[in-house]
């Protein structure tokens, strides 16, 4: 009796083992998902550093106040002074690289095919932004006002709340202008 | 009665565990293949997209105005561009044409639906023969290129002012001599370029 017993424990331990195995299987399911979503997340960063490297420095160098190549950076907008808060979008009516400081959530759409009815297949992604200015020396963040700023992008996917998100954290690219590099 | 009874449960259980570990051990292996892959051509397709924006992002570059910066592009079947030609730059900074040659390499048919198999070529040509620096795996389901105006409007090579690129990369698991395929993702990039030797007049 005692046998039988001790099969009945094995074969508990042994779906105790299959369950948790399983359990990792789909989590590994979700992460190569993921990885599907994170290459049109970057895809959409990527796009959007391009657009952004179209527009002014600053307002000061779009308005010609100030010359990029001159090293006095007094005339330049104070770090305090960045947009916040705005509406800008991809593309858009916010005209320089500050005024995408903590913007509002843009939804940028990626399409990757067309369906039978030709309507695109795709997925959104909620794009914001955080700019700052860097120590040309130390290459770090700075409140000073310098001739580089770096913008931050953080792209997550948008989802309706009936929806699956597949993405399980938000792409965070970085990128550096500076008008005196051009 | 009583021992034959624990022999046949001993033996019931014992089948039920070996097929369980089995079963659990195959999946487990097959996720690991599926993520190791994922992984490989997601680095991949960083490569070709990082190619891509460098060599587009300098399209036109040494050109003078007028002279055409972009130099050739066709389009096959199925929208696929085959050959894409332009000025642009080696490693070195030095002006060179840059061509991106499309071929068709294989096909894999999926849930009845069968996807043709591309690989991209790159060549330069710094003003003798074309050589081979550079390409895609053959694994592209998908590569496009379009040429737009300045409100982003498909257009011809002279009034090509931003450049749209459109590809797709299959991932294929388990792949083996036989071809069976076990289950297979695709991988999706796009971006579109704003070359600043673009802004000019190109010429036919």
């Amino acid at each position: 009796m005692s046998e039988t017993l001790f099969a009945f424990l094995a074969l508990a331990i042994a779906s105790l083992f299959a369950m948790s195995q399983m359990r990792a299987s789909v989590e590994a399911e979700r992460e190569v998902a993921s990885i599907e979503l994170e290459v049109l997340a970057n895809a959409v960063g990527s796009e959007t550093m391009q657009f952004l490297s179209t527009l002014s420095f600053d307002a000061r160098t779009a308005d010609g106040t100030v010359n990029p190549q001159n090293l006095d950076v007094s005339g330049l907008t104070r770090s305090s002074e960045f947009g916040d808060g705005l509406d800008c979008t991809i593309p858009g009516t916010c005209e320089d690289l500050d005024d995408f400081n903590n913007m509002r959530p843009d939804t940028l759409f990626f399409e990757v095919d067309i369906d039978d009815e030709g309507e695109s297949i795709g997925f959104n992604f909620a794009v914001t932004a955080l700019v700052s200015y860097i120590d040309e020396t130390t290459g770090v963040e700075t409140a000073d006002r310098t001739w580089t700023k770096e913008v931050t992008l953080f792209i997550d996917q948008a989802v309706a709340s009936s929806e699956t998100k597949y993405l399980l954290r938000p792409v965070e690219i970085k990128r550096q202008f500076s008008p005196q590099w051009r | 009665m009583i021992a034959h009874f624990d022999h046949l449960v001993a033996m019931l259980v014992t089948g039920v565990i070996v097929l369980m570990l089995v079963v659990t051990y195959q999946r487990a292996q097959q996720n690991s293949v599926e993520r190791a892959m994922t992984y490989v051509a997601k680095k991949q397709l960083f490569g070709l997209a990082d190619m891509l924006e460098r060599d587009l992002g300098n399209a036109g570059f040494g050109t003078a105005p007028g002279q055409a910066g972009i130099t050739a592009h066709s389009t096959g079947e199925g929208g696929v561009t085959d050959t894409l030609a332009f000025w642009g730059s080696n490693a070195a900074g030095t002006p060179v044409e840059i061509r991106y040659v499309t071929s068709a390499v294989d096909s894999v048919t999926i849930e009845d639906k069968t996807m043709p198999l591309f690989e991209v070529r790159r060549f330069e040509r710094n003003g003798g023969a074309w050589v081979q620096a550079g390409g895609s795996t053959p694994t592209l389901t998908r590569f496009s290129v379009d040429l737009l105006n300045a409100s982003s409007i498909p257009t011809d090579r002279a009034e090509a002012r931003r450049v749209r690129v459109r590809f797709s990369q299959a991932v294929l698991p388990n792949v083996g001599p036989d071809e069976y395929l076990q289950g297979y993702r695709l991988l999706h990039w796009g971006i579109t370029l704003t070359p600043a030797n673009l802004d000019d007049y190109q010429g036919g």
